[in-house]
């Protein structure tokens, strides 16, 4: 696959690492009285969508950002890619 | 003066083979450089009148007064300077206090020139990236046979590749396989 | 024309016959231009059997090349160009191709049907092992392995282009020309050694010359722009995500066994491309008839080539047709379904007779050219669960536009548009979709193409689908009788089309008779799905050059030299290389090296490289407040100059990895982690960094490699150091307490590090420099320690000591431990948010029951305790109903004299002195051990603080 990275174009795959739905990003409240339960959904509970999915990849061999990409689970299609970062930022 | 004695990684590699020159570098200090959170802009500008040449946008490096600047990473630079001086990062941690951090990390990195009419023959089975197409002052990293690489176009013909220290003779012997393939 | 060179002969052997044949011959060419027919023996019924085909469709001319004692098996024959000296052996018989023991099965073939090892070789079971099984594998296969290495070289390479064209006849040359002149960076690949196609087989005028001309200009052409890469010998065989493709370039056929060839045999290609254009041509069809697979009975159109490129004169023969393409075949008879007509049988075992019609009459013939129709190669436009489409017309599959790959077109015959006209046409169209505009298109054949579709012809004799393994029109129907009907089932039931050649010549044919036989059509019938490779690619050209010692990198400390030079033994950690012991001589095995390291250390002092652990700079104006997230003690509170042991948690609250960090400034801690997950915790890191915490001024690089570093441990190691360390900087215990960190110079103002840690539980320092003064440091430590008797101790010892002082590691750290299992739970600060805290405190991670980390010593001290054992209440049942922990860390003390171990025990922390059984059945050793504090050596930290 290749993924096209924000600041750096199009690279292959092979230079990221997987990590797994982008919903990790939003980790939830710590001091929320329902942290127990939003940490448990947080860290096991997953959609499996057939289609678009949004999903964390690591640039390890490239320039360590973290990025954001939504590709179809099922084509294979990548139509979206962003800086983690700048997703963070804004939510 | 310092008494102990430097080794370089890879003891002054040189060797011709059909059509490329691979050859160590030494005799320079990397600094990392690292924009302050929120200070980025302010950080750029005072560090382009240093290095005599602006920050150097994602996937190129430039040329300064003090040597080459390497985009490496969001905010993240490598300086390349033509000194040897292994305090140089606390000298410009002095120098740029509040507005960037810095790390050594020239022992961290192994150098090589590749140069020659083969040298895109060669690099095509190494390195997954469009290194034909991009232009001199490219800068990229990616794999080379399970290995990292940051690799620079400085002429036509011409690349300078920067591995991790630990490996670089499993790289260098990598790079040796590859050149008797392509022969 | 042709493209054979009279003038350059070249000797090869066949089965042990010296050979003739001529540069441009294939071996197929060359075994043709010596009247050999019979070349190998079939899969299953051993029939002989000819050259079918002229290209990688071919089913029946598999062979091994040899070269002294390498085998290079199952090689079709027309893909091997010839070269001086090729030694080449058929396949599949014994004891010779023309005496084989195994045409036996062909007299048995009743027996063996399709699906007839579903239903035999069941009874007795005994015989399943010791009988069936060796008999099954000995029969199986067709080509032999040597086991001997493989001399050759395979290699990998990356390649870019806007286009890439897969096919080098009329419509991708000319989409190669008109892309090419309009500056576009093109890649042509063409699995043959000669580009051209079919205008190399067929003979056309194109533009009032011969085909040969303009395929010899085009080239000249292409050849001369440098943005047009030429690939011959190379077969693109995978369509994978993103427009990019696996492409196998074959470099040469000789086999390396001598060592004297240069360069790689194979090379594997990955390109990326923008968009493509498929090319790939059509392949012809056979018909099945009654024993239509005699030598001599061949493809029309490998007839063709045969006679037109390599120039064979086949002498008089006949034809079997349904459709126009083999009008230009030198054939003397055709006998054409779509009159009616088709052969009911043919005679001559070893070699063809004769052919009896439907009429009955009988027609002399050494030679056979069958053509069913034409299958344009779809492959590529399948790889990704496409799909193609029935063409009525044309009798054939064509590829499905609606469900192409991305920025892929398909032209000429792969596209069912058989003429050369239309491939010009085509390869207009497409360039012109990729805005490259072209001129005219040269004159060219535009004879329609017509066909009658005719698949099989019905009746009591076997009649081949699949050639290659001997798969009859009757194995298709009885599959279907059986109720194996779906198109899935009959492929696996009867394994039509699972060859080497994957079906080319015969899913199709394959697919109508089981169509016909279910009263459905083709269409309706459907086809299994193709997946890559579209031609054999060899495991050597996927492994490429990372075999042997380029299997995986190494990484070196900068003390290896060093340590080779001083007896180590190496473990592999990841990727590093670590000294486990260095052994001395006289010293017999590894327990010697490491109880006296281990026992000198404590006695004086030793010296190891830790440079493999993970050093990572943090710096930044919330450094402290980062360091807060991700450990579970507080280090914001650290002070400058000082080092503090961390404990990272994942965030479902199990222990990650551990190490200290120490501060040098307000915005500046180094933070170490343990060799194994350097990676993994920086990866951990920057995910927090980037997409947890954002806006924190926080920044984070790698300084593993920049810094040697050395642990210094023992009684004297202050002793040693001041030896080194320049005397303007003060490690007295008064001046650098235990637990402190300084920027520091050594021998005479070299940069250094400094640091009062340890793992051993000695007094001990680590000490750190820039990697290029790595070798020479070490050297001087030993130098300078050489009064105090010291000695490098590696992982073992190293393992041994940290045992000794109840420290827990990687085998403690095992993924499903918590903070509060390895008694750190006091380390989990109470008042701050981290990673992990809040699922640490589930209800199953929390309580007095928990497992929790202790010491155990064997009661009878010359017992040996094991690792992994589990440990059982005295009396109880040795079971898991019972278990009551396990063991994780042991060790021989040395200065202890007998074994210990570290654990998980229930509740272990209330249980000291208690006594269990440490049971394990793997190496068959239970013993009882008791339960003891796990901190065995110097329990109060007095040697730490000296």
């Amino acid at each position: 696959m290749i993924i096209n990275h924000p600041l750096l174009g199009p690279r292959d795959a092979a230079e990221f690492v997987y990590l797994g739905d982008a919903s990790l990003m939003q980790r939830p409240n710590p001091k929320s009285e329902t942290a127990a339960e939003d940490f448990h959904n947080y860290q096991y509970l997953r959609n499996n969508p057939a289609g678009e999915h949004k999903e964390l990849w690591y640039h390890e061999q490239g320039d360590r950002s973290w990025l954001v990409v939504t590709r179809n689970t099922l084509s294979h299609e990548i139509t979206h890619v962003e800086l983690a970062r700048d997703v963070a930022r804004s939510s | 003066m310092p008494n102990l004695k430097q080794t370089t990684p890879l003891d002054g590699f040189k060797q011709t083979y059909n059509g490329l020159v691979v050859e160590e570098l030494s005799g320079f200090e990397i600094v990392s450089i690292a924009l302050v959170g929120g200070a980025e802009k302010a950080a750029a500008k005072s560090i382009k009148t240093f290095l005599g040449a602006a920050l150097p946008k994602p996937s190129t490096w430039v040329s300064g007064k003090q040597g080459k600047t390497i985009w490496t990473s969001p905010n993240q630079y490598f300086l390349v300077a033509e000194t040897s001086n292994d305090r140089l990062d606390e000298e410009f941690a002095a120098q740029f206090e509040g507005q960037a951090y810095f790390t050594l990390q020239t022992d961290g990195w192994a150098c090589l020139e590749v140069s020659g009419q083969a040298v895109y023959e060669v690099l095509e089975r190494f390195i997954p990236l469009d290194i034909r197409k991009a232009p001199i002052g490219f800068a990229g990293r990616s794999t080379a046979h399970h290995m990292s690489v940051l690799i620079l176009k400085t002429a036509e013909n011409s690349f300078i590749l920067l591995t991790p220290r630990s490996s670089s003779w499993t790289f260098l012997q990598a790079l040796e396989e590859v050149v008797k393939n392509v022969n | 024309m042709n493209l054979i060179d009279k003038n350059r002969p070249f000797n090869f052997k066949f089965d042990g016959k010296a050979l003739q044949g001529f540069e441009g011959d294939t071996l197929a060419s060359a075994l043709l231009r010596n009247k050999i027919q019979l070349v190998g023996r079939s899969f299953k019924y051993h029939r002989p059997r000819g050259i079918m085909g002229a290209g990688s469709e071919e089913s029946n001319a598999l062979m091994e090349i040899h070269n002294q004692g390498v085998i290079e098996p199952n090689r079709r024959a027309n893909m091997i160009k010839l070269f001086d000296g090729l030694d080449v052996r058929s396949q599949n018989r014994m004891p010779s191709l023309n005496f084989d023991v195994m045409a036996i099965n062909d007299f048995l073939s009743p027996f063996l049907a399709a699906g007839f090892y579903y239903k035999t070789f069941m009874w007795p079971r005994a015989f399943w092992e010791k009988l069936y099984e060796p008999l099954i594998r000995n029969a199986a296969g067709l080509g032999r392995l040597s086991t001997n290495p493989d001399p050759d070289r395979y290699d990998k390479g990356f390649l870019h282009c806007d286009t890439l064209i897969i096919g080098a006849g009329p419509s991708g040359l000319m989409s190669a020309l008109i892309a090419g002149r309009s500056g576009a960076r093109v890649i042509i690949a063409d699995e043959d050694f000669e580009m051209g196609g079919r205008l190399l087989s067929d003979p056309q005028e194109i533009d009032g010359a011969s085909g040969y001309e303009w395929v010899s200009s085009t080239l000249a052409e292409l050849h001369s722009m440098p943005n047009v890469r030429l690939m011959p010998r190379t077969s693109v065989f995978g369509n994978y995500d993103h427009g990019i493709y696996g492409a196998l370039e074959v470099k040469t056929d000789e086999i390396n066994a001598q060592g004297n060839i240069k360069g790689a045999r194979q090379v594997l290609w990955r390109i990326y491309s923008q968009n493509t254009i498929l090319a790939a041509g059509a392949t012809e069809r056979p018909i099945a008839f009654a024993n239509n697979d005699r030598p001599g009975i061949m493809l029309a159109s490998a007839m063709r080539t045969y006679e037109t490129r390599y120039d064979i004169d086949f002498g008089k023969y006949a034809i079997l047709s349904n459709n126009s393409s083999t009008d230009k075949n030198r054939s003397d008879q055709t006998i054409d379904t779509r009159a009616d007509i088709w052969i009911a049988d043919t005679s001559g075992r070893k070699g063809l007779k004769s052919v009896t019609l439907n009429s009955g009459e009988k027609i002399a013939t050494n030679w056979l050219g069958m053509s069913g129709g034409w299958n344009p190669n779809v492959h590529l436009t399948c790889h990704k669960r496409g799909r193609p489409k029935w063409d009525d017309v044309n009798a054939c599959f064509c590829p499905d536009p609606n469900t192409l790959p991305d920025a892929m077109q398909v032209i000429g015959a792969a596209n069912g548009e058989f003429t050369t006209h239309a491939a010009f046409k085509g390869a207009k169209k497409a360039c012109a979709n990729l805005g490259h505009k072209s001129g005219k298109s040269p004159k060219a054949d535009d004879a329609p193409y017509e066909v009658g579709a005719f698949w099989h012809v019905k009746g009591k004799k076997r009649a081949w689908v699949d050639f290659q393994n001997d798969v009859t029109s009757k194995d298709i129907i009885l599959a279907h009788q059986e109720g194996f009907s779906s198109v899935e089932h009959v492929k696996r039931y009867t394994t039509l089309g699972m060859a080497t050649d994957q079906g080319r010549t015969s899913n199709v044919v394959g697919l109508a008779v089981l169509a016909e036989a279910r009263g459905d059509s083709i269409p309706d019938t459907g086809t299994t799905i193709f997946r890559p490779p579209y031609t054999p690619v060899s495991i050597g050209a996927f492994a490429g050059p990372h075999g042997g010692q380029h299997f995986k990198p190494i990484r070196k400390t900068p003390s290896h030299k060093f340590a080779e030079e001083n007896g180590a033994a190496f473990v592999e950690t990841g990727y590093w290389k670590r000294a486990s012991w260095f052994a001395k001589p006289g010293e017999q095995g590894w327990r010697d090296s490491v109880d006296r390291e281990a026992f000198n250390t404590r006695r004086s002092v030793g010296i190891c490289d830790v440079t493999t652990l993970g050093k990572i700079d943090v710096q930044g104006a919330d450094a402290g407040k980062f360091l807060n997230k991700v450990y579970a003690n507080t280090f914001s509170t650290l002070k400058v100059g000082r080092c503090r042991y961390g404990l990272m948690l994942r965030e479902d609250g199990m222990a990650m990895d551990d190490g200290t960090c120490a501060r040098f400034s307000d915005t500046h801690y180094v933070m170490t982690t343990t060799t194994a997950n350097a990676v993994t915790v920086f990866r951990h890191l920057e995910f927090v960094r980037q997409c947890l915490f954002p806006n924190m001024d926080i920044h984070l690089i790698s300084t593993t490699e920049q810094w040697a570093q050395y642990a210094v441990a023992g009684p004297n190691s202050r002793k040693l150091l001041q030896k080194i360390v320049d005397p303007e900087f003060d490690i007295s215990n008064e001046e650098f307490a235990y637990m402190g960190c300084q920027k520091i110079t050594v021998c005479g103002g070299t940069r250094a590090r400094i640091f009062r840690l340890s793992f051993s539980g000695e007094l001990a320092f680590e000490i750190a420099v820039p990697t290029r003064y790595g070798d020479t440091l070490v050297r001087k430590l030993m130098e300078a320690g050489e009064e105090f008797d010291v000695d490098m101790y590696g992982t073992e010892a190293l393992g041994v000591m940290r045992i000794e002082k109840g420290h827990a590691a990687g085998n403690e750290l095992n993924g499903t431990t918590t903070a509060l299992n390895l008694g750190l739970g006091g380390f989990v600060a109470k008042k701050k948010d981290c990673i992990g805290k809040v699922l640490s405190q589930r209800e199953g991670l929390i309580g007095d029951d928990v497992l929790r980390m202790v010491g155990f010593t064997a009661i009878n001290p010359n017992d040996t305790i094991t690792n992994g054992a589990h440990f059982i209440k005295m009396g109880d049942p040795k079971d898991a109903a019972h278990d009551q922990g396990y063991m994780t860390s042991i060790a021989y003390s040395p200065e202890l004299g007998h074994f210990i171990g570290i654990g998980f025990l229930k509740g272990g922390d209330k249980r000291k002195g208690e006594e269990l059984m440490a049971v394990d059945f793997v190496r068959n050793n239970h013993i009882k051990v008791k339960v003891v504090s796990s901190h065995f050596i110097d329990p109060d930290g007095e040697r730490l603080r000296a």
